[in-house]
């Protein structure tokens, strides 16, 4: 039983991930003059274009453009960066690293809080605390977040001085020993920006699911049994509210990307999603393209853990 | 309705009108929510400020004055002038108006496109429809913004063209609403028997399932709305959004930022308020429908 | 250990039992209390709102049922059964207040109980079986977590005394292979199965007295003739007070000493049993038994009621029952009507079946 469901689940996401880089296949391909233009620039003479084209393999048919990157994929190869002079897939391993420690600490936060504030609103609901922190989601969720990290760094990196404004610890780029406690110093602010809309979010739909919770009988009777609030809180009503967070938290890997990457810019904050503005900037299309590519196969894997980590967590539940 | 209900239903003089005032009353009725109308009433008051507005106060948000640069707020200049000495009162009636279009346009291109994407899938054959919604979570896992980043550098940045990508990268999500909706309905016994009648599938499509979709519909196109004015935003932010000279608040906002040591405040509140407003609106305004939809 | 605890429910309440801040009122309570085991409700009104827009949901109930005995609470729904219950157990939902009266089980005044020491008494002194079983247990537990968390919370238990406690309870309520299924989930339970661990999980602590909220509604008549009968025995053993909420009226005349008839928040009708199902005196309660079908009387049409019962906001000045009532004259919707009867049998209603006593 479980592990059909399991096959299946892997099954529609490896289509999904086939139809992925299919779509940034064509992507590519969209770019005005084809990948040849875009990595020499628009102003490359015919003949450089020719010689990049037969060197790439561009001048097969389409389908066979369409075998070699799948190719290159499967080595590993993601094309080589004409601004940055490296491989590409070279280039992303520790911007890659970079955002992901910073968008889990983001998320852990953006969780904890979640919680904390649903299970208060779900409790409170219809009343004036849970009136007042649906409201107050309303508002966080609708401040742009380069906004939210533009005043953060105004008020504690200038202000108060706390934090550092942006940029990364531990100074990477001279090969030194990483030094921790700069390195996570300087993503608080960072993690803050990320966690706040994130949290507006998750806080409500999990206030939504305490307060159902809240109104089933099973937490009347409980009540009736004498088991105290506190309790009834923690090993009742969160237990069965907690179960659908993490196929949420699945859903919400795109908006983690998208805050991250404006995020990032704001702080200068060396991950994925500024590497992506950047080479935007430049017109590098190949690093723009792998980042494309890596955002969206790291989000449908995303999806695919949190199903699969919910259900083997739901089955334990209803089989065991 | 209040139609009778006799077999031969004979044309009532008016009847028509009646029955749409009738629906249009029992609509407001059941989806009054204090939110409802406070959302309604910003965005309209929004809308007001950036389409009437210029008419009121007809000054170039363009025009140069050198020597007026970065004035506070006073009467001369309501809202004060910016880097270049320019109107800020005139440029955020004239950003307001690229902002709402691009929000309120690419939100209806959104909203065409989800709905023909989602209804396609919930119509096709099996086969078919689980393709399409493995196309779908392929797209899905693209957030608008970063395929937005991706074009930025191909496309010429200019409101309609922002309306346009805009409008194509945001309608995955909708159409998975709406092809789940689809089929919940579909199952339905007033379907299945008009489907028994030999009712077409384009008709059961427009009739039944469309109709019986509309507040759902409608609750995700104020979302819709504010989460393209959010990404709007963010593009201005990254120098993706509509370029200079020409105003939105998002890019307003930015250009703020730029100057905040210098601490011209009035360069970051009245932008800042506006997207924040305006956001503030729609998803209210949402929400309140939300709330009577299910039934709070 | 657990047989010390099954028999502690005879004793009183002790004193260090309770808050501290609340041993004051306990005195003062003792000094003037009859010295039942039971429970007394004099003159219970329940009050949500506040202020011009305050209405009563439940007004002026008196009842007493003593160590052994049941009494059968009807009504329609909506007629504040339900309240009245959570009235007793201190669980009225946000906005509703005991407004005025008394509720006395054993020694104790249960309207003057902090939160906390009404909780205890919750978790040891009543106990409370309700409609729909499936519902009423939390879905994530397994049964012997939730059968054992007021004897590990009220009775001072270990956990594997408790476990040992909720084998026995299962044992007690017939729960076949008790012990394998101590760690199953509700949901692995049939209907009348649930409803057994919910009455185990109401005995847990050897309550004095045992709210059942239509235990039987949502089960099959089997599972309902074995579900009332086990708490029968059960009551026998430990001479529980049971209060036994239906509206079905066939259940009360089966398995209830005492009936009360309530209808928009107010008695109608009230006495034993025997006396009550002789001769029902109130036009409600003659329409519910009306509405009962019956082998002996086949052919004879069932009779229902029409309308429905008023909304606690707006409850008229006269008789509740007025406006559904067939006797119903201009007198009944200005004035209340007056008690009329003994204590073993009273009723409320000017034009009583059978004419005026």
């Amino acid at each position: 039983m479980l592990r059909r469901m399991i096959f299946n689940r892997l099954r529609t996401s490896a289509l999904s991930l086939i139809l992925l880089v299919t779509i940034v296949f064509f992507l590519i391909h969209a770019t005005p003059g084809g990948p040849a233009y875009s990595i020499l620039g628009m102003h490359a003479t015919p003949e450089a274009v020719a010689a990049l084209n037969k060197e790439m393999g561009l001048d097969h048919p389409l389908w066979q453009q369409y075998a070699i990157w799948w190719e290159h994929l499967f080595e590993g190869n993601l094309g080589y960066s004409f601004t940055q002079h490296a491989p590409v897939a070279s280039l992303m391993g520790s911007y890659l690293a970079n955002s992901i420690i910073l968008y889990v600490l983001a998320t852990v936060i953006a969780i904890f809080f979640s919680v904390l504030i649903g299970m208060f609103q779900g409790y409170w609901a219809e009343r004036t605390p849970g009136v007042l922190i649906g409201a107050g989601q309303i508002i966080v969720y609708s401040i742009p977040t380069f906004f939210i990290g533009v005043m953060l760094i105004l008020f504690f990196a200038i202000y108060v001085s706390w934090f550092p404004p942006g940029g990364i610890g531990g100074d990477q780029s001279a090969g030194g020993a990483l030094n921790i406690g700069s390195y996570f110093h300087h993503m608080v602010l960072p993690a803050i920006t990320i966690a706040l809309p994130l949290t507006a979010g998750l806080s409500r739909y999990f206030g939504h699911q305490a307060r159902s919770e809240y109104r089933l009988d099973y937490v009347r009777t409980a009540r009736a049994r004498g088991v105290p609030p506190l309790r009834i809180a923690v090993n009742h009503v969160l237990r069965n509210a907690i179960r659908p967070l993490v196929t949420v938290i699945g859903m919400m890997i795109p908006g983690i990307f998208v805050g991250g990457i404006l995020t990032e810019s704001v702080f200068n904050y060396p991950g994925l999603g500024w590497l992506l503005w950047r080479s935007a900037l430049e017109q590098d299309y190949p690093t723009l393209s792998a980042i494309v590519l890596l955002i969206g196969v790291l989000t449908i894997l995303g999806n695919l853990a949190a199903d699969l980590t919910n259900s083997i967590l739901d089955v334990r539940v209803r089989y065991e | 309705m209040n139609v009778n209900n006799s077999l031969v239903a004979r044309p009532i003089p008016g009847m028509f009108t009646r029955i749409w005032t009738d629906s249009l009353r029992h609509w407001v009725g059941q989806y009054s929510h204090p939110m409802t109308w406070t959302g309604l009433g910003l965005f309209v008051f929004l809308l007001l400020f950036s389409w009437v507005g210029p008419l009121l106060y007809p000054v170039s948000p363009l025009a140069i004055h050198a020597n007026h640069l970065l004035l506070a707020p006073s009467w001369q200049y309501p809202f004060g002038t910016d880097n270049l000495g320019r109107n800020m009162l005139a440029r955020m009636m004239d950003g307001g108006k690229a902002t709402l279009e691009v929000g309120l346009l690419g939100a209806v291109i959104a909203m065409f496109l989800g709905i023909l994407y989602g209804m396609v899938a919930a119509m096709s054959p099996r086969w078919l429809d689980k393709v399409l919604m493995r196309l779908l979570d392929a797209l899905l896992a693209l957030p608008g913004i970063v395929l937005m980043i991706f074009f930025a550098a191909i496309i010429p940045l200019n409101t309609l063209s922002l309306i346009l990508v805009l409008g194509c990268l945001s309608w995955p999500g909708l159409a998975r609403i709406v092809r789940n909706e689809a089929l919940a309905y579909k199952e339905r016994d007033y379907v299945l028997a008009a489907r028994q009648f030999g009712a077409s599938t384009l008709y059961i499509a427009r009739v039944h399932l469309l109709r019986s979709m509309l507040p759902i519909l409608i609750v995700n196109a104020t979302f819709m709305v504010a989460d393209l004015i959010l990404a709007l935003s963010g593009l201005s932010f990254l120098g993706l959004g509509i370029q200079p000279p020409h105003a939105s608040w998002g890019g307003l906002l930015n250009d703020g930022l730029q100057l905040v040591i210098i601490g011209p405040w009035w360069l970051i509140v009245f932008p800042g308020v506006a997207i924040f407003l305006a956001i503030v609106a729609m998803n209210v305004l949402g929400q309140g429908l939300l709330a009577r939809l299910e039934g709070r | 250990m657990t047989d010390k605890a099954l028999h502690r429910s005879h004793i009183p309440l002790r004193e260090t039992d309770m808050r501290s801040d609340r041993i004051v009122h306990h005195h003062e309570e003792r000094s003037y209390s009859s010295a039942t085991t039971g429970l007394q409700v004099r003159n219970l009104s329940v009050t949500f709102g506040r202020g011009r827009k305050a209405f009563q949901v439940i007004e002026d109930l008196s009842f007493d049922i003593a160590a052994g005995e049941t009494l059968g609470l009807v009504g329609e729904s909506g007629s504040g059964k339900s309240m009245t219950a959570a009235a007793l157990m201190g669980l009225l939902p946000w906005g509703g207040r005991v407004s005025s009266g008394s509720v006395r089980l054993g020694e104790t005044e249960m309207t003057r109980l902090s939160n906390a020491a009404l909780r205890t008494a919750r978790g040891r002194e009543i106990g409370m079986i309700f409609q729909n079983p499936l519902s009423s247990l939390n879905p994530s537990l397994t049964i012997v977590q939730q059968i054992a968390e007021p004897y590990r919370l009220y009775c001072g238990a270990s956990v594997s005394a408790a476990r040992d406690h909720a084998l026995k309870l299962l044992k007690e309520v017939g729960v076949p292979d008790a012990e394998k299924r101590l760690d199953d989930y509700p949901h692995q339970f049939s209907g009348g199965m649930r409803q057994r661990v919910m009455i185990a999980m109401a005995l847990a602590c050897n309550p004095r007295l045992l709210i059942a909220d239509e235990p039987t509604t949502a089960l099959d008549v089997i599972n309902q003739a074995q579900i009332l009968r086990l708490i029968q025995r059960i009551q026998k053993e430990q001479g529980m007070a049971v209060i036994f909420i239906t509206h079905d009226l066939s259940l009360v005349a089966e398995y209830a000493q005492k009936v009360m008839v309530l209808y928009a928040g107010k008695t109608v009708e009230q006495g034993s049993a025997e006396e009550f199902f002789q001769a029902p005196r109130h036009p409600y309660s003659q329409a519910l038994l009306n509405a009962i079908p019956r082998l002996i009387s086949a052919g004879k049409r069932l009779t229902d009621i029409d309308g429905l019962p008023p909304r606690p906001q707006e409850f008229p000045r006269g008789c509740r029952f007025a406006e559904r009532c067939p006797a119903m004259t201009p007198e009944c919707l200005t004035v209340y009507p007056e008690r009329t009867g003994t204590d073993a049998h009273h009723f409320f209603c000017v034009h009583p079946v059978g004419g005026a006593a």
